[in-house]
């Protein structure tokens, strides 16, 4: 401890002082081989523990999809069968899955105009260049509004945009037959989109609009996905549905085939960690086996080390 | 003769170019014709600027420079991209310009306190103050240097440096004046200068009273020019209009700026050349920029970056392609491209993708590094600077280059000076031996410290000054016992050997000195050469005391019997260094002649008078110094051996008439010279011994330990000096740079064949024993020959010899020697030096060091760093060095590694979308993502961190601040094992690369395709996207603080405070729908899984390096249990 008395004395009198002459109080922790192994191994506990717990707890949501785009094939209007596997508890969350759509291509991510979906008046052509390549009615293949007034092929297309253009448009009416007697199984498409984003759109002219764009579920599909196969909130069930048979009532409008992908539908609950991830577990307990195999490295060299050293 | 025609003259050409009028570069100059005393104003004045801008120009000037600079004309092209529609990533904002502009700030900001720093420098330069005379006012008023005019006449006092390139017009001295040059050519003797006869005899008298209005000189000399030691001129005195003959001028009526007047009261001189027309500014050398060889290892990889970005870009433009045309009909429905539309066309889209794809990768190339880098090595130099443990004399070290920080670490070779360098230039006398009797002490200087701590057992009375270091009892109260004896000095004889000793010591020399009115004042000895002034002060001291000589009468004073000794001198004959000995002729008072000589001990004592073969008392003093001498030499003592001869009158005036005979052959150097040397030999043949002295080089402090040190780091130690070879030698063996176990090879002939038979010696020897260890010793003349010859076969040698030493080299062979040791091996080199002989070699060498000595500061100036002693070089390569290598290589890694980590996530996002092009952070933030989220973290690291903190081991090892300065070990690993080289660097940049790989991987799973929000709510591209944004940003600032060694509060608060910053910086964006990251904070912190995914990102990447780095630290340090080495942490319990 002698050595510390006499740095007291050779302590510098301030910060800077201290920061001049590089003299800072430090901490130098020396990494030693147990406190390696010691790091490591709770690291593999942790994740193994979590790996379950998340396997777990998605195992908890109940989830099955359907494809259904084979199956209606050519009819505008068809009824799809499926079988709920087990009873799902309310809310339970309907979506919509594509398949092989590239959302996330540049040109498409693109192509739409913050301005005019938040309503802004009075958008001509020129100030709608973002469109690109739809911006007129015309472009879009548009020519009555929501309300059937007629409109221009020249006059800009609310909403205009390659996004707006290939909005998916399939409508679902899940049914259910109790004792014979058909009943309507009620998807509300109310808060599926977030709160934030439905300030973002307005309307701007009805009758120069040939789709509303405060449509919660517009605003989902303006939400460009990630991935080519990607989900889409529909609706959501807020009620119960038991295990068993439901018929699907689908307004076939959405032409999959002419990109060549595929059409689903999704039934999915979620716990407070939000949908199924099977991904996560899977990866948790990866990463645990990898830093237990770490954990148990570190143990063989601690273990020759020490053999090689009572030889020494 | 006419006056007007000099009044009128133009002494000053200038150019028309376009806009402007600019001086003419000197050769375009005509002579000069000037009036004395008459200012010509159309030559720009004395004031010199060195610093590049003024408040107005700063900024256009500046930035043209700021754009010059590669990196940013390249982020300014990027930026210009970004604006274009058709390619624009970022919808049209040029976001690249936002962290360009602030690095442009702060290397404006920089630039500025540079200049700024310069602009000081010139003002204290040109504030300097000189006595200029006024024709007003008829008398000498002070004036500032900068206002001093071609044509003016001013007056330099003595000690004073001279303002501008001046004729001396009259000095004190009668036309005399000595000065020194030391700031020009590093040489230490003083010069004499004088005044031409005719103007002395004129302005002599100008202090007093005015010169008469009708009396005119005019003056014709060259244009300047940047020719050294000469100068060509004339005037012409018009009295009355009556013109005289023209004089002419010369080198020795002309004096240098920068050179100091010594010995001489004032001198009156006319300015010649001023400012930067001056012989000093115009060979002043303009210090190239110094890369560390780091820096251009990284900017050759920048490069290769840059190549591997277009790689990507054409592998991204290519595959989005072959994609595109694979998938077009299922494309067509969604993203409507029309069959004839440009974006169909492959060559187009090709195109626009790259373009594309290279705004989104061009970030690879890091646009902070730069200046990230710039400003830690800014800070590097001054914690250098600031370093108290650098200090001599309360002066701190310098740093003039900070970009070489790093590449002191990395040291090879050290080519080192010695005179000032090595040595303290001062010689202290050691030593006497007389006849058989050693007088004084060596080996005492090791004890010193001891003598001073407790008193040592038997005291001898030691006299120490300046240049004598004299332990002993005996010589002194012998001498005084004998003067009790005898009384006066003229009952001694020839036989007293003492007295004849002393007073051969304080005669024997070519000293200047002023004559002092009271003889027992203190003299101011001015030799040429330092051995002499420790001999005739060592002769003093024991009260044999030189005063002066007057009119050819040496004087010396006799403190033991208080009388003064007059001799004449009859003759010198100078020293020179194939004679090694120099020789003077006295006549004393009663008209006897006598012959001292001094020189090198063999020479000398192969001059001795023979002795008969029985006389054992001669053979055994003989056999006795001999032997002394031969001691003395391996511990690096200078020696010289004395002697004397009386010369019978007509002996002398036979020599001296055949000598003047032989001075006046003119037409035949040769023959001149043979005969000079023959008469000198004769004359000083047969000599008698009268005694050997032993002078220590002085060593500055503790340069053995550092060389030994040095050594032990793997690093080459090559002495370059002007001495003499024995004086190199002398110095080697006290240095420990030559020891008597390694063999010594001398490399000294004049001719080619000579030279080629002794390096066929060495490298036969080597050949031979390739593994034994040796020194090489070569001197100027044999370097010309073997540069000319056989460069590739002395380097051969010489890279395999322990030690090299360079004597009688020349500025321009050292700069040689080193440029050649530089290109043959590759390595790094570092030159080290005091003097402006050293200039060339610290300008040539990767790094230059300069000894601040107490005067002269021109290798300083011209150096990189510059110190107060060598032993600091330790200190700057082991710790500053060595650490600032490690730090700033390391930095340079981990800002390819943060770069690659964060832009290739979406260039594999890329493979999601065929390629096509689209972003994946939101613009703004993922611009400012490099400067303010992840620099400040690695600065700091770079700063503050160390291997051993010094705090911890301060006091541990006497005089070692840093731990690391006692392990030249540590230092030798980095050049065996650097941390920065092209593995290292391509390994970190593929590691963030496959790191990125994972974060993509993990972020997009984690989110797709199913909800990952409690309530069903979708997520986004852009969800992904900052997920991997604010990985990245948490991973790298973790990663820095698992870089450090040592760990500070403050820098863990600030480290967290750069993750915080990013929070702080995305919730505001959040906030705003403007950025395409409106919203995202508040979904992405309350969803789960962002946690889930950030843990198992930060464990992917960090956790599994930490892994790496421990098992490689636990090996290395299970390495040094085995082989029994001390641990390299050193553990204390604090």
């Amino acid at each position: 401890m002698e050595s510390s008395q006499q740095q007291d004395q050779k302590q510098p009198s301030s910060i800077g002082q201290a920061i001049k002459q590089q003299v800072l109080k430090a901490w130098q922790p020396v990494p030693t081989i147990n406190s390696t192994i010691i790091l490591f191994a709770i690291l593999s506990v942790y994740f193994l523990s979590m790996g379950i717990v998340l396997n777990v707890y998605s195992g908890e949501i109940n989830q099955q999809s359907f494809r259904y785009d084979a199956y209606c094939q050519g009819y505008p209007v068809c009824e799809f069968p499926i079988a709920l596997d087990t009873d799902y508890k309310a809310p339970i969350y309907f979506y919509y899955q594509l398949d092989n759509f590239y959302q996330n291509q540049r040109r498409y991510i693109t192509s739409k105009s913050v301005e005019q979906l938040s309503g802004q008046q009075g958008l001509g052509v020129g100030d709608l260049s973002t469109c690109y390549p739809v911006i007129t009615n015309g472009q879009m293949g548009k020519n009555l509004s929501i309300n059937a007034t007629p409109l221009s092929s020249n006059d800009p297309a609310i909403p205009c945009g390659l996004i707006a253009q290939s909005y998916f448009n399939d409508t679902f009416n899940i049914t259910y037959e109790v004792n014979d007697e058909v009943t309507n199984v009620t998807v509300s498409n109310e808060g599926i989109a977030w709160p934030t984003d439905l300030g973002l759109y307005a309307n701007t002219n009805i009758s120069q609009q040939w789709l509303n764009v405060t449509d919660e579920r517009f605003i989902v599909w303006m939400r460009v996905a990630a991935m080519p196969n990607f989900r889409k909130l529909w609706g959501i069930i807020n009620q119960d549905l038991q295990q068993g048979r439901y018929t699907i009532v689908i307004e076939n409008n959405y032409n999959s085939s002419a990109y060549g992908g595929k059409k689903f539908i999704v039934f999915s609950t979620t716990n407070q960690f939000g949908g199924k991830n099977e991904f996560l577990s899977v990866a948790y307990i990866c990463v645990g086996v990898a830093s237990s195999l770490v954990t148990i490295a570190f143990c063989l060299k601690k273990y020759f080390s020490r053999v090689d050293h009572k030889k020494l | 003769m006419n006056i007007v025609e000099y009044r009128k003259h133009r002494n000053e050409n200038q150019i028309r170019t376009c806009c402007c009028k600019r001086r003419a570069p000197w050769e375009l100059q005509p002579d000069r014709k000037i009036l004395i005393g008459t200012a010509d104003k159309n030559i720009p004045n004395n004031r010199v600027e060195t610093s590049k801008y003024n408040m107005l120009t700063f900024l256009p000037k500046n930035s043209l420079e700021q754009f010059r600079k590669a990196s940013n004309l390249y982020f300014l092209l990027l930026g210009i991209f970004q604006i274009l529609p058709p390619v624009t990533t970022t919808d049209g904002q040029p976001t690249v310009y936002l962290p360009l502009s602030f690095i442009i700030m702060v290397s404006m900001i920089k630039d500025f306190f540079e200049d700024f720093k310069r602009h000081r420098a010139d003002d204290e330069e040109n504030n300097r103050t000189v006595q200029k005379y006024s024709l007003r006012t008829g008398v000498f008023e002070y004036e500032k240097w900068q206002n001093v005019y071609v044509g003016d006449i001013i007056r330099i006092a003595n000690k004073q440096r001279i303002p501008a390139d001046i004729i001396i017009l009259a000095t004190s001295k009668g036309g005399e004046c000595f000065v020194e040059t030391k700031n020009l050519d590093g040489e230490t003797n003083l010069k004499p200068k004088y005044a031409h006869p005719q103007l002395q005899s004129l302005y002599k008298q100008l202090n007093e009273k005015e010169l008469p209005y009708n009396l005119f000189v005019t003056m014709d000399f060259e244009r300047q020019n940047p020719l050294m030691y000469k100068f060509k001129g004339s005037f012409n005195i018009v009295n009355e209009n009556k013109e005289q003959p023209k004089e002419a001028l010369n080198y020795e009526n002309f004096l240098e700026r920068g050179c100091s007047l010594q010995n001489t009261d004032w001198i009156l001189a006319v300015t010649v050349y001023t400012g930067h027309d001056t012989k000093i500014m115009m060979n002043s050398i303009i210090g190239k920029m110094k890369y560390s060889t780091v820096e251009r290892l990284m900017s050759k990889q920048i490069l290769w970056v840059f190549l591997f970005l277009l790689f990507e870009c054409i592998f991204a433009s290519t595959y989005y392609n072959v994609w595109y045309q694979r998938n077009v009909n299922e494309l067509q429905s969604y993203l409507n491209i029309d069959k004839n539309a440009p974006e169909n066309n492959s060559f187009y889209n090709f195109v626009l993708r790259f373009a594309m794809w290279f705004l989104l990768l061009g970030n690879s190339v890091p646009i902070s590094l730069l200046v990230t880098l710039e400003t830690v090595k800014f800070f590097q130099a001054q914690m250098i600077q600031w370093d108290k443990n650098y200090l001599t004399f309360d002066r701190a070290a310098a740093v003039h280059s900070s970009n070489l920080s790093e590449e002191l670490g990395v040291i090879e070779y050290i080519f080192s000076d010695k005179t000032g360098t090595l040595t303290q230039n001062i010689m202290k006398f050691k030593s006497l031996i007389i006849d058989d009797i050693v007088y004084g002490d060596i080996q005492e200087q090791a004890y010193q410290q001891e003598i001073i701590d407790e008193k040592p057992f038997k005291e001898k009375q030691r006299i120490v000054s300046q240049n004598v270091d004299f332990t002993d009892d005996e010589l002194y109260s012998e001498l005084i016992s004998q003067f009790i004896n005898k009384k006066s000095a003229k009952h001694f004889s020839n036989n007293d050997h003492i007295f004849l000793s002393l007073l051969c010591l304080s005669l024997c020399h070519t000293i200047q000195t002023e004559l002092v009115e009271n003889i027992e004042s203190d003299i101011q000895y001015n030799a040429s050469s330092p051995d002499e002034l420790a001999l005739v002060s060592f002769a003093a001291e024991m009260g044999f005391k030189y005063i002066g000589k007057e009119e050819n009468v040496m004087k010396v004073y006799i403190k033991h019997s208080k009388e003064i000794l007059k001799f004449q001198i009859q003759q010198i004959i100078e020293f020179n260094s194939t004679r090694k000995r120099m020789s003077i002729v006295l006549k004393d008072k009663n008209g006897r002649l006598i012959l001292f000589c001094k020189g090198a001990d063999n020479v000398i004592l192969s001059m001795l008078q023979d002795f008969d073969e029985n006389d054992t008392i001669q053979k055994n003093i003989l056999f006795e110094i001999k032997k002394q001498l031969q001691e003395y030499a391996t511990i690096g003592l200078r020696t010289l051996v004395l002697g004397y001869k009386e010369l019978e009158q007509k002996e002398y005036e036979k020599f001296l008439s055949e000598y003047n005979r032989a001075q006046a052959i003119l037409d035949d150097d040769q023959l001149r010279e043979s005969l000079m040397n023959q008469l000198e030999e004769m004359i000083e043949n047969n000599l008698k011994l009268l005694c050997a002295t032993a002078i220590e080089d002085k060593l500055q402090d503790k340069v053995g330990e550092v060389i030994a040190d040095l050594k032990s780091a793997g690093i080459n130690v090559w002495v370059l000096t002007g001495d003499k070879i024995e004086t190199a030698i002398n110095i080697g063996f006290s240095c420990k740079l030559l020891t008597d176990q390694v063999k010594r090879f001398i490399i000294d002939g004049d001719v080619e064949g000579q030279v080629e038979r002794q390096l066929g010696k060495v490298t036969n020897y080597i050949n031979d024993h390739p593994e034994e260890p040796l020194s090489l010793i070569v001197s100027g003349v044999a370097l010309v020959i073997i540069i000319h010859n056989f460069k590739e076969a002395f380097f051969k040698v010489a890279l395999k010899a322990n030690a090299v030493m360079a004597c009688r080299v020349s500025p321009k062979q050292k700069q040689e020697i080193v440029n050649l040791v530089r290109r043959l091996t590759g390595k790094i080199t570092l030159a080290i030096g005091d003097g402006a002989n050293d200039v060339a070699m610290i300008t040539q060498a990767h790094v230059g060091v300069g000894i601040r000595g107490l005067e002269g500061q021109q290798a300083a100036k011209a150096s990189d760093y510059a110190i107060g002693e060598f032993k600091h070089l330790r200190r700057l390569l082991f710790y500053s060095g060595h650490e600032s290598y490690r730090k700033n290589s390391n930095l340079i890694l981990f800002n390819f590694y943060k770069n690659q980590l964060y832009i290739g996530a979406f260039f594999f996002f890329g493979f999601s979308n065929g390629f096509s092009g689209q972003n994946l952070y939101d613009q703004w933030l993922s611009q400012i993502f490099n400067v303010f989220f992840t620099s400040l973290p690695i600065i700091l690291y770079a700063l503050f961190d160390e291997k051993y903190p010094n705090s911890n081991y301060m006091q541990l090892v006497q005089d070692k601040a840093n731990f690391l300065e006692s392990r030249p070990d540590i230092y030798r690993e980095y050049l065996s094992k650097p941390i920065f080289n092209l593995v290292s660097f391509w390994r970190q940049f593929l590691l963030g690369l496959l790191q990125a790989i994972l974060l993509m991987v993990i972020s997009f799973y984690a989110f797709e395709p199913i909800s990952p929000h409690n309530q069903g709510q979708n997520s986004t591209y852009l969800e992904a996207g900052m997920t991997i944004m604010s990985a990245v940003v948490i991973i790298v600032n973790l990663k820095v603080l698992l870089m450090h060694n040592t760990n500070y509060p403050i820098i863990i608060y600030i480290n967290l405070g750069s993750t915080i910053c990013f929070i702080l910086f995305f919730l505001l964006f959040s906030q705003y729908p403007f950025f395409e990251s409106f919203d995202l904070f508040q979904r992405l912190f309350e969803c789960f899984n962002y946690y889930m995914a950030m843990i198992l990102m930060l464990i992917v990447t960090n956790f599994f390096d930490l892994a790496r780095l421990r098992y490689n630290y636990f090996v290395e340090q299970y390495k040094e249990h085995q082989s029994n080495n001390p641990p390299t942490q050193l553990e204390i319990e604090m």
